[in-house]
């Protein structure tokens, strides 16, 4: 007797992609427009005349904020499909699919549409790059610091996708998956674990997470007097580091299968319709 | 198809709703589940297709408990609540996001009840009425064709000709071996004709369980036009045409009464006899049983 039946699973995507394809749009236009407000806020807040470590520390961290935690907030909606009250949960329930089928279509759904999310920052972070020298110089420097523009080297003159760029580069691009995958179970778990409301107390708890990391990281580089940007270099997905080339790929992967496995236990305890 | 052993359930500590409930929905009956507000119709329901989790005791699909969730089991079975929650879709986009999960489903039959019930296929379910996602709701249960049909309230907010195309689809969708369907209903007036079995909840408990055949046998419902009420009722209402009483038949017999207009087992008149004399009825029933 096979565990899953792909027919079940095609059924299930077919479901969520009939129910959800307005859903999928409009977070799109919103992820979008986030980013190109946070893209603004980088240009607007390197125009002003602060110090060069507060500037940085504003610049990163809205936007680390903004890109993240919508995406986030995005994907914690999806994980589990629209359960907003008691009988949503029960028309989900009495899908004649088992547990793992349900959390394979939702694993699928997930991964593409966080790709696809990706893929829009991606694609709008280069243009915004490419249209920096109207407006900027120096914006490379900044936007360099995130890992997935230093992947498909959008911030330079290479093209947006360069497979041979990628090949030489692929533990990089191994990293970046390690840290998808560990980012996914964490989105993951938390939309398991508030599977009411999901999309606000997501926004929320992630908005105080960053709130609390950047408030964390200020304290520490002004205690121990050292360049935030520093930090950073723990993730430089340079090959050269040795760090980065075993730490954050197990790191982030055991973390992320941590997560799943959490995900699967408490979306069983779900199924109590009487402690929703 | 689904057993139940010693089952037990509450919501919170200390506020217990059912209580060793015992019981089988065989196929080819249609089921009838009574009791007053708050009795816990739609907890039974609920347990039956497993959406709740049991304190302590056993359902079971065959030997498969409800609780696990087996797609196996839920596939042959259909749940129709008594708010059904349609979402913002078109029905045909409804039904080709969950049709195909139901091996059975007829969009021919979908098609017919539908145009009985008067609702067109080419619509949106967010601008339906209750009444209409009511009829949507039916007729999607009907067409897939499942052994177990679980109805809370199903009559509420249908029009009487919805009302009457129901008992009809019901009659018809029993034709076939097999099947069962369970109601839970306030509304008897509506599905007094269709009922096989009683199934009467009072306090924690199931205290009647029984086939409308045994109740016939253990109860006699009359019709006295006019005249004095006579001795050994159970229960008397009057009504237009004069009293419709209700007596236990063994003693009318036993003691050779005369029987006067004697009608078919009036559920309602059963409900509020047993309400009003629980122990007479019971022992009634028990005589035969035995």
């Amino acid at each position: 007797m096979s565990l899953i039946n792909l027919s079940n699973i095609e059924s299930l995507l077919r479901r969520d992609f009939i129910l959800s394809k307005k859903k999928y749009i409009i977070g799109g236009i919103i992820f979008s427009s986030a980013i190109i407000l946070a893209f603004i806020f980088n240009s607007l807040s390197l125009s002003l005349s602060l110090r060069t470590e507060m500037q940085y520390c504003i610049k990163t961290s809205f936007h680390f904020a903004t890109v993240y935690t919508i995406i986030f907030a995005l994907m914690g909606i999806l994980f589990l499909g629209k359960i907003i009250n008691k009988q949503s949960l029960m028309n989900l329930l009495m899908l004649p699919v088992t547990r793992l089928e349900y959390f394979t279509s939702r694993i699928i759904i997930c991964t593409t549409s966080f790709l696809s999310y990706i893929l829009i920052y991606l694609i709008l972070d280069y243009l915004y790059v490419a249209a920096s020298p109207l407006w900027m110089s120096d914006s490379k420097i900044v936007l360099q610091n995130f890992s997935f523009s230093d992947l498909i080297a959008s911030t330079t003159s290479k093209p947006l996708y360069n497979g041979s760029y990628m090949w030489q580069n692929s533990g990089e691009f191994w990293n970046t998956i390690a840290v998808l995958f560990g980012i996914q179970g964490y989105i993951a778990f938390m939309s398991v674990l508030f599977p009411i409301k999901t999309i606000q107390k997501i926004l929320l708890f992630n908005l105080a997470l960053a709130l609390g990391v950047f408030i964390l990281l200020v304290i520490i580089s002004t205690i121990f007097n050292f360049e935030i940007q520093d930090l950073t270099n723990l993730f430089d997905n340079s090959s050269d580091s040795g760090a980065s080339k075993y730490i954050v790929p197990i790191m982030f992967s055991a973390t992320g299968l941590l997560f799943w496995v959490l995900s699967y236990y408490r979306f069983k305890k779900l199924e109590i319709i009487n402690r929703l | 198809m689904i057993n139940s052993n010693k089952l037990t359930f509450s919501y919170k500590k200390g506020n217990r709703i059912l209580s060793d409930i015992s019981f089988s929905i065989e196929p080819d009956q249609i089921y009838g589940i009574l009791g007053d507000n708050g009795v816990g119709k739609t907890t039974l329901i609920q347990l039956m297709c497993g959406l709740l989790k049991p304190d302590s005791g056993k359902i079971s699909y065959g030997d498969i408990e409800m609780f696990s969730h087996s797609a196996k089991v839920i596939e042959n079975i259909f749940i129709v609540t008594e708010e059904p929650m349609l979402p913002a879709i078109t029905l045909k986009n409804y039904i080709k996001a969950t049709a195909p999960f139901y091996p059975k489903f007829s969009s021919d039959d979908m098609s017919r009840y539908l145009e009985a019930f008067e609702v067109s296929e080419d619509i949106h379910l967010k601008s339906l009425s209750m009444g209409q996602k009511k009829k949507v709701i039916l007729s999607f249960a009907l067409a897939t064709n499942v052994s177990v049909l679980l109805m809370d309230e199903p009559t509420n907010g249908l029009d009487i000709s919805g009302k009457s195309h129901f008992r009809k689809f019901i009659s018809s969708y029993m034709e076939v071996e097999g099947r069962s369907v369970v109601i839970s209903t306030h509304q008897l007036r509506d599905v007094d004709a269709l009922l096989d079995h009683i199934m009467i909840l009072r306090g924690e408990n199931l205290l009647i369980d029984n086939t409308i055949e045994l109740i016939n046998r253990a109860l006699i419902f009359e019709l006295i036009d006019g005249g004095a009420v006579p001795q050994n009722f159970i229960f008397a209402q009057p009504s237009p045409a004069g009293y419709i009483v209700v007596r236990d038949r063994s003693k009318v017999v036993d003691q050779g009464l005369n029987i006067n207009r004697e009608l078919e087992v009036d559920i309602e008149q059963f409900y509020q006899a047993f309400k009003e004399k629980p122990t007479e009825v019971l022992a009634a029933l028990s005589a035969v049983s035995e």
